[in-house]
């Protein structure tokens, strides 16, 4: 894995170091880019959903991101293939708009978006290069901005959804079942063309958010893109989770209720 | 004069708060007893206030300013001007006089704050205002801009809401200019892209708004930080939609190769997750085409929503007068999508 620092770095310069990287690499190959904001991680993942790339992204702590693309295993590979690419993107795309076609274990979304087939079911976690472009995150407080604009303010995204978790099962009826289609749901979350703004674990639902979870990699995507994570202080205590937290941040009763109220809407799987 | 002034570097270009800050503080501030004498400014988050002063007069006030994005510092000045100066024209208003807004580290070469100035008030004058002076701070990174006073009849203020299907929408400037600037910061602007730009980024807007006063414009907004598709996703609403015809965008020759080589900026991405949702793109909108669409401009054009029988005569005239003025679209009754571009 090659690794570029574009920490600091303003666009268009980290799509641009990583485009010359890129042109270098003969694969397989991944490249990984380092930038410090949102719009950075958005800007680059678009990059590679043009190239017909497998990009994944993932928060590595408040102003750091890193940014993983894949060039295709070699040359003969399927997914090397513009066309093939093209139409099992458009493939998962479709998927997205009936989030529940997309399987339980995820295979459909990874396939879909030709990333290493290894990852296979248990990770279906790559944000899907088409997907990265409907994060609705426009209402992220980026603090970089560009010379090129003039305007002083972008408004909110009109959309402010919350997820809410309540629950490690999705579901009631059988809790395997419900565990299953819980793990896909999130999943599902990844691959929609407008991410909610902040989702929300309390009760069991903190299981989700913590060491063991097999929904980690997903909330990790979740949370490059944008979307806020935030897990219930007192629900992490009283399951004795406190220190387990893997994503996101602790929050309390207050911004609970206070984000849920400002929501424009709430879905509650 | 390459480099004369130093390029904002590295994460420095705060230009703009961010607006999840920015609405935070915003939100919290206290608000006087509203005038009925002011028209726009008491609600909305507007770098512009219009206040009514008799019947037949409201005193349009504007500021606008910001870190260069090119290295020649007069003609920094004209863009940042022409740039401010366009709040008015948006109006439909005349401008009448301009304040200097500056910012400036006091070890630089005082040379360049001079002809930075010296754009700038050759652009005031040139749009029929005075400069009237200003005020300055010593700062670690210039910036320009001005405060300006213009004044429009209350009764004739373009809105930007006014528009009703079936009219026709009429782009006075080329797009571009932000991806061309942000090719031209890694040095893959070719010249002419860039000289195209200039051209547009310093040409005011006064003409194509005394143009646009013999016709009947419904609504009017100038093109600027939100991009084409931002800036008309605010002239649509529950009344009226939108339809644009993307084969007939005036597009600054390089713009869409630069798109393709992915040299868009950040602020275009900020744009795409602002209205995207509202925004449909038929099959054959590549995705070039889409970038440029989202593109934030700096001293864009005015975007008119004008009757349609008056459409050709003003695109006529418009044209006529030098602009690369087209028509980009039509309003419609209101449809499934705020915005369709086909």
């Amino acid at each position: 894995m090659i690794t570029i620092n574009a920490m600091g770095e303003v666009c268009p310069i980290p799509v641009v170091k990583a485009r010359k990287a890129l042109e270098s690499l003969v694969g397989p190959e991944e490249l990984e880019v380092l930038v410090d904001n949102e719009i950075a991680v958005q800007n680059l993942s678009k990059m590679a959903e043009q190239k017909g790339l497998p990009v994944q992204s993932k928060k590595l702590a408040d102003d750091w991101f890193s940014v993983v693309i894949s060039v295709p295993v070699d040359p003969d590979d399927k997914f090397a293939n513009p066309s093939v690419l093209a139409s099992a993107m458009t493939a998962a795309k479709l998927s997205r708009s009936a989030a529940a076609e997309i399987n339980a274990s995820g295979s459909m979304g990874t396939g879909g978006m030709g990333a290493g087939s290894a990852e296979g079911g248990s990770k279906g976690s790559g944000i899907a290069g088409a997907g990265s472009m409907g994060t609705g995150s426009a209402g992220t407080p980026g603090a970089d901005a560009s010379a090129a604009s003039a305007d002083t303010c972008i408004p909110e995204a009109r959309k402010n959804t919350a997820v809410v978790i309540s629950s490690r099962y999705m579901g009631s009826g059988d809790d395997q079942l419900g565990a299953v289609l819980m793990k896909s749901f999130i999943f599902s979350l990844t691959q929609l063309e407008v991410l909610p703004k902040t989702v929300i674990f309390y009760n069991g639902g903190v299981h989700l958010s913590c060491e063991g979870s097999e929904s980690l990699q997903d909330l990790k995507s979740l949370e490059a893109m944008g979307t806020e994570i935030i897990s219930c202080g007192t629900c992490l205590n009283h399951y004795g989770l406190t220190e387990k937290l893997q994503v996101g941040r602790v929050t309390n009763m207050y911004e609970i209720a206070e984000t849920m109220l400002k929501a424009s809407s709430i879905v509650k799987p | 004069m390459p480099e004369e002034i130093k390029f904002c570097t590295g994460g420095g270009c705060t230009a703009k708060l961010g607006p999840g800050i920015l609405s935070r503080v915003l939100e919290k501030l206290p608000k006087g007893p509203a005038d009925p004498r002011l028209l726009i400014g008491y609600d909305s988050r507007d770098d512009a206030a219009v206040y009514k002063i008799s019947d037949d007069t409201a005193v349009i006030q504007t500021l606008d300013f910001f870190p260069p994005m090119i290295e020649d510092p007069y003609v920094f000045g004209q863009v940042a001007a022409t740039n401010a100066l366009s709040d008015i024209y948006a109006m439909g208003g005349t401008v009448r006089t301009a304040l200097n807004i500056v910012c400036f580290p006091q070890q630089m070469d005082l040379d360049i704050l001079g002809k930075i100035m010296q754009g700038g008030s050759e652009k005031v004058i040139e749009a029929g205002g005075t400069v009237c002076g200003g005020h300055s701070i010593n700062d670690t990174s210039v910036k320009y801009g001005l405060s300006v006073m213009g004044t429009v009849h209350p009764d004739r203020i373009y809105s930007n809401i006014g528009g009703r299907p079936g009219d026709v929408l009429i782009l006075t400037k080329k797009l571009g200019t932000g991806l061309t600037f942000s090719a031209h910061t890694v040095g893959e602007a070719d010249e002419k892209s860039v000289s195209d730009a200039l051209s547009s980024m310093t040409t005011l807007n006064r003409s194509a708004c005394e143009i646009s006063r013999k016709y009947r414009v419904h609504a009017c907004t100038d093109v600027t930080g939100f991009g084409f598709l931002g800036h008309l996703a605010e002239m649509v609403h529950a009344n009226v939609s939108a339809v644009v015809f993307s084969d007939k965008i005036p597009v600054i020759s390089g713009a869409l190769g630069y798109a393709d080589a992915f040299l868009y900026t950040a602020a275009g991405q900020r744009n795409r997750n602002h209205v995207q949702e509202r925004v449909h793109f038929a099959e054959n909108v590549n995705f070039a085409m889409q970038e440029l669409l989202f593109d934030p401009q700096t001293s864009g054009g005015l975007l008119f929503a004008v009757h349609a029988e008056d459409a050709e005569g003003m695109l006529a005239e418009l044209r006529a007068d030098g602009l690369p003025a087209a028509i980009v679209g039509e309003l419609t009754a209101p449809g499934k999508n705020d915005i369709i571009v086909e």
